[in-house]
């Protein structure tokens, strides 16, 4: 049986180093996947940062949409052992590399095609003996201020219950 | 589904054709691809099976152009459906790349029918 949870972190303070712990279902078999994304935050439709620029002084900071936000490691306590580790980026729907473009053309017989592969899970496989992960994330921004959220996904297999 | 205000959760549901049998695949697209991929996120199940959980990123099940046709769905298994209900609770949250308008979510789901032959 397959089940996703979700955790979500709250990141408002540039270099944030932030430990956490993930609880899943005490009929966990395995993680069979996993997913990070991260998105802004958002007051009334602008950004925080925004409002706290004085008018008529520099222009309002945008946030970075492209740029590296920090990185993330999963673990299994009873091991001590990284399983996953990654760089957690904003993400911007225009960027083709997103859908995993591979090449787009026209082939030998002029007709128009396109190569690419849908947006998945991070395959993993391991074994959970325990009902807990442990996780740590660092900020690495640039920007004076951060004020934005990480969510991680995790595709689990379930022992079936009676 | 129709989103019309800012921040809005909705919920739909929807009743799967009588001999569709088995579920296996979802989709989404938008009249407005952008404020999907930007602000949604939905849980759905069905038959009280949950699917995807409550903050599911809408993006994560959307596909462009570039993703062939026969692969733009996304595979859930084979989850058995005969008679069922789907149930979608679709969530707008305001991102700052974005200014809300309405928009629309068109969700698909992919069954395979029963044949009695």
């Amino acid at each position: 049986m397959k089940k996703i949870i979700i955790h979500t972190e709250e990141i408002k303070k540039v270099g944030a180093k932030v430990q956490f712990q993930i609880k899943l279902p005490s009929t966990i078999k395995q993680v069979k996947g996993v997913l990070i994304t991260a998105n802004p935050n958002v007051i009334g439709g602008v950004t925080k940062r925004k409002e706290e620029v004085p008018p008529n002084e520099n222009p309002p900071v945008t946030i970075p949409t492209e740029s590296e936000r920090g990185w993330v490691w999963l673990r299994i306590p009873e091991k001590r052992d990284v399983f996953f580790a990654d760089i957690v980026r904003f993400e911007n729907h225009q960027r083709p590399t997103l859908h995993g473009i591979v090449q787009e053309g026209i082939s030998s017989r002029s007709e128009k095609w396109f190569s690419g592969s849908k947006r998945e899970f991070f395959k993993v496989s391991v074994p959970i003996e325990d009902t807990l992960i442990e996780g740590f994330y660092v900020d690495r921004s640039k920007d004076r201020t951060v004020d934005y959220k990480v969510k991680i996904y995790l595709e689990l297999e379930l022992n079936k219950t009676c | 589904m129709q989103i019309t205000a800012a921040n809005e959760t909705k919920k739909g549901e929807f009743e799967l054709d009588k001999n569709a049998d088995i579920l296996f695949g979802v989709a989404i697209t938008s009249d407005n691809e952008e404020l999907l991929f930007y602000r949604g996120s939905q849980k759905m199940q069905v038959n009280d099976k949950e699917l995807f959980p409550e903050d599911f990123e809408s993006k994560l099940l959307m596909t462009g152009l570039c993703v062939s046709p026969n692969n733009r769905m996304i595979k859930v298994g084979m989850v058995k459906s005969g008679n069922g209900m789907v149930e979608v609770w679709f969530k707008d949250t305001n991102h700052p790349k974005t200014k809300f308008s309405p928009y629309r979510v068109t969700f698909y789901f992919f069954s395979k029918v029963k044949c009695d032959h």
